[in-house]
């Protein structure tokens, strides 16, 4: 097992006292997997993202266990944690306008990438080299005309643009894990279709493993070879992408299910699920999707389900299969 | 896209509402106490002299308060500090009349003239400021430099020039003040509404033909009255001390009613022996402005989203 | 060079002289609604005391005030280009000449105090994001606080009495020790003055003079500029592209003061202006104080022997140094921040 995650927690200081968003969460990931979050905003879904990368807000705190190669990187101190950010662990966040800094060019972000993955592994590169990657690594991303990209301001670039260039930071610095949070969702529908490929083209390349968080079931699909549902700060379904999309069992994976458009049908009428996910100041007695569920009885709205592990890899928290 | 954290958090605030994450703030609600006892004072006290004005009854003004401010005793010139009775906690002055007296019965102008200025800043900016926004164009050009203008000239000075020939009285002041203190709000008015009013709904409400004052005052003024209150309330502290500023200059003093910024400045003189003189109005002006700058301080923080508990 | 850089600078320039002539126009148009009559407009410009009406016709026709208001209006904007700000009631002296006399010894006290002000804020502020929700950071918060609170003439008579005063260690008041014959006037700034007649004994004196003077105004504007960059040193912690720089594997302190405080500092730089106006209208209290004789203390005098013609000479000169500050800002601004070239 190459990522494991377990009994982790991570909670929020807030006016109102704690507010826990994740509780004894687990996911287990091999290399090379490609596994996707798929939630609601508010789902807690970012949160995960953030915890494994040691970027909570402030406010945040979390505990339990997060082994990367074996080493449980909340031990980790600061100095530790750096050295593990970028070669090890990488992120890409979901706002392409932001994720560069505003006032240095494309080719002075990406060659401190290049000068940071060099140092760690004492590669000794000369400016020649740095820049030769740069632009190969630009090309790689299907971006043209590299050398005039590394000239130019952030906002100068268009949002696909500008996450290309996040994605050939990606390939500098080649992590072990990849967590890529919503890295499509402010992107035209043609780019995101790109982005996507890029990303799978990382993992059969360099064998990255790779966490894709996105609230788009269909998207899920494309890319993953597993899919984990989330509510509330709870897995509510985990398996294989296939049997998640074609044999869902958690009535909130199905209803997600159903709220992917699809035209061919001819069927304009789109499906939406009731009501909207709960607050974590007052989340629901019971299952936590008990209030917004078309299969609700009386044992969901008093007991929360526990995650029921089903088959070799399935795993669903619904009362429906006890 | 707005950070999924935050979005989380977020749902809350709308729940509690941003007064009640304010006043869970410890220093926060530090600072509504100091201003809330400063104004709720201000509108007694206040209310008390103008009474004794009206019906010439005088005792009436000073009905709350330790002593006659306007008692000379010249056997107590310059009393240092004592705990021996109310009046003389903060000394006395030259005349022998008691500070604690002077200072409280002086508090309800700088109340009045905090809320005036903010007031009538908040009204001519979100006027201007909308105006400009909406109609774009020449229209809004000048009104933009006329602010840009207004700007460039800090506060006191232009007080200064404006309150002069209008002989300095405390009327004046408060013109002058109302004045000067608009721009700031007409440029943020101006933001915001750039931002309304590409937004679908008030275009729609636009091509129905909705009279712009209601759109405005429905989906901007009240969009964005958070902010503004936050400014506001720092604002309130930025008038007194600029006010008490020019008290101190001799500018907007009705003699011989008195004023703690002007207390201070006579107070000057006697420093350093009778160091009270000066220093417990100064520490007065001082605290009653943090209690303020608090407020809006830690109001903007729960907008940001920003407040540390 | 970079052409868009150029055309920023020259709209900017061009927007510091609109906005120039609407101050002038501005002032005029406030003291007409104030003095209607040329007869009032006449007993302002004559100063305090009685006037008669020989006088007051004389200052009438000296000044135009009989003509029609747009040409008032265009020959006060003519007579403010060519450095014409009337003739001193008070001094008998062209007010230029007052105001070139008291302005240079005002900017040595206000561009030391500013820089070091701006400086201090910026380190205070982001020392404070940096260890946010600790107690360090309630520290700092604390700080800016208690001096944007505090009322110009506290800091200043604080400052005069325990230092000055009570520890003697500077002293209380003047421009420079009145034992010391002062050199040459050459500059106008008493500092310069000093170090171009080489005379060190009167240098030091005058550095020994500016020191609490200066302190007090640059303690009035530093609680704005801390705040103002420790909540933009915030947004700067809270941006995806901080996140993504330490995603990279950069040092936390090095993306802390380096990238977050680099680009938290340019909206700062907008302040500048700002931050001078606070100053120069602290400077006002504080010369007064101090009895240093600057363009502050002049104001307060002007204002004690109601001279108007200085308050509006002083007014004018003060919003043209501050159009020129924030013109100033602004173009440090284009050439710091590449974004703001190409709006």
């Amino acid at each position: 097992m190459f990522l494991e995650i377990k009994n982790l927690k991570v909670t929020y200081k807030t006016v109102n006292g704690l507010s826990t968003v994740l509780n004894n969460f687990e996911l287990p990931l091999n290399s090379g997997d490609i596994v996707s979050i798929v939630g609601e905003s508010g789902s807690g879904k970012s949160t995960l993202g953030g915890a494994i990368t040691r970027l909570l807000p402030p406010s945040g705190n979390e505990s339990g266990e997060i082994i990367i190669d074996g080493k449980n990187i909340l031990a980790l101190n600061e100095m530790e944690m750096t050295g593990m950010r970028g070669t090890t662990i990488f992120m890409i966040f979901q706002n392409p306008l932001n994720s560069l800094n505003p006032v240095k060019t494309v080719g002075f972000q990406l060659s401190e990438a290049v000068k940071i993955r060099s140092e760690r592994n004492n590669e000794n590169l000369t400016e020649e080299q740095i820049k030769n990657e740069i632009i190969s690594s630009l090309t790689s991303v299907r971006l043209p005309d590299p050398e005039q990209i590394m000239r130019r301001y952030p906002h100068e670039l268009s949002g696909g643009q500008v996450q290309r260039v996040v994605i050939s930071m990606a390939l500098i610095l080649k992590p072990k894990l990849l967590i890529a949070d919503e890295p499509t969702t402010a992107l035209d529908v043609t780019i995101q279709a790109q982005v996507i490929n890029l990303l799978k083209e990382l993992n059969k390349k360099i064998h990255m493993s790779i966490i894709f968080i996105t609230h788009d079931l269909s998207l899920a699909y494309v890319i993953s070879n597993k899919v984990m549902v989330m509510y509330a700060g709870r897995i509510m379904e985990l398996n294989n992408t296939d049997d998640v999309v074609k044999k869902s069992m958690h009535p909130y994976t199905t209803a997600l299910l159903k709220s992917v458009p699809v035209d061919y049908k001819g069927n304009s009428r789109l499906y939406y699920i009731p009501g909207a996910p709960p607050s974590f100041f007052n989340l629901p007695k019971g299952c936590k999707f008990n209030p917004r569920c078309d299969k609700v009885f009386e044992k969901c709205r008093v007991e929360e389900p526990t995650l029921l592990s089903l088959g070799s890899e399935g795993k669903v928290r619904c009362w429906l299969y006890e | 896209m707005i950070d999924k954290t935050m979005t989380e958090t977020k749902t809350t605030f709308n729940k509690v509402g941003y007064f009640g994450t304010l006043i869970k703030d410890k220093s926060a609600l530090i600072g509504i106490v100091i201003a809330g006892a400063f104004l709720i004072w201000s509108l007694i006290q206040g209310i008390l002299e103008n009474l004794a004005s009206y019906t010439g009854y005088s005792r009436l003004g000073y009905l709350l308060l330790p002593s006659n401010p306007f008692a000379t005793n010249f056997s107590q010139r310059l009393a240092p500090p004592s705990f021996s009775s109310l009046s003389m906690v903060f000394g006395t002055n030259d005349l022998g009349e008691s500070i604690v007296s002077r200072m409280l019965y002086a508090m309800p102008r700088d109340a009045l003239v905090s809320v005036i200025v903010v007031f009538s800043a908040i009204v001519i900016g979100a006027l201007l400021g909308i105006i400009s926004g909406y109609r774009g164009g020449w229209l809004e050009n000048i009104i933009m430099r006329i602010t840009d203008a207004f700007l460039s000239i800090p506060a006191l000075i232009l007080v200064i020039a404006i309150s002069i020939p209008l002989k300095a009285g405390f009327d004046a002041v408060i013109i002058a003040l109302s004045i000067v203190w608009w721009p700031t709000y007409a440029r943020f008015f101006r933001a915001q509404t750039l931002r309304v009013k590409e937004m679908d709904y008030v275009q729609a409400a636009r091509i129905n033909g909705v009279n712009p004052f209601n759109i405005f005052f429905k989906y901007l003024f009240l969009n964005s009255v958070d902010p503004i209150i936050a400014y506001a309330a720092l604002d309130f502290g930025n008038v007194i001390l600029t006010y008490s500023t020019l008290a101190f200059l001799g500018i907007g003093l009705t003699i011989p009613i008195p004023e703690l910024g002007a207390m201070a400045s006579t107070g000057l003189s006697y420093l350093p022996a009778d160091w009270w003189y000066s220093l417990f109005p100064s520490i007065t002006i001082l605290i009653i402005v943090v209690g303020f700058v608090l407020v809006g301080d830690r109001y903007q923080d729960v907008i940001n989203n920003r407040i540390d508990y | 060079m970079n052409t868009n850089l150029m055309i920023y600078i020259v709209r900017r320039a061009i927007y510091a002289f609109v906005t120039l002539i609407f101050i002038i126009v501005i002032v005029y148009f406030l003291i007409h609604i104030i003095a209607p009559s040329p007869y009032a407009l006449a007993g302002i410009y004559a100063g305090s005391g009685h006037h008669t009406r020989a006088e007051l016709n004389s200052i009438i026709s000296k000044y135009h005030l009989n003509a029609p208001l747009y040409e008032q209006v265009l020959l006060y904007i003519g007579n403010i280009l060519h450095g014409n700000l009337g003739y001193d009631p008070v001094y008998k002296i062209p007010e230029i000449d007052l105001i070139g006399r008291f302005l240079p010894r005002t900017l040595e006290l206000v561009i030391p105090a500013i820089l070091f002000s701006t400086l201090l804020g910026i380190i205070t502020g982001a020392f404070g994001a940096s260890h946010r929700r600790k107690i360090q950071d309630q520290g700092v918060k604390g700080t800016y606080l208690v001096t944007w609170a505090s009322p110009p003439f506290f800091v200043a008579i604080v400052l005069q009495l325990f230092i000055a005063y009570d520890l003697g260690l500077l002293p209380a008041t003047g421009i420079a020790s009145s034992a010391l014959t002062p050199p040459p006037d050459v500059t106008g700034f008493p500092l310069l003055n000093g170090i171009v007649a080489g005379n060190l004994g009167y240098t030091l004196s005058v550095i020994h003079h500016m020191i609490l003077p200066a302190l007090a105004i640059a303690l009035l504007s530093f609680g704005v500029i801390t705040r103002l960059t420790r909540s933009s040193m915030l947004d700067a912690m809270e941006s995806d592209y901080f996140k993504l720089e330490l995603m990279k594997g950069v040092e936390r302190n090095k993306a802390i003061y380096g990238t977050a405080l680099r680009n938290a500092s340019i909206p700062i730089v907008t302040l500048l202006a700002l931050t001078f106006g606070y100053a120069v209208a602290g400077a006002v209290v504080v010369e007064d104080i101090f009895d240093y004789h600057g363009m502050g203390w002049f104001i307060v005098q002007a204002i004690y022997s109601t001279d108007y013609i200085a308050i509006l000479g002083t007014t004018i000169i003060i919003a043209i140094s501050i159009i020129l500050a924030n013109l100033i800002a602004d173009i440090l601004y284009g050439v710091i921040d590449p974004r703001v070239r190409v709006r």
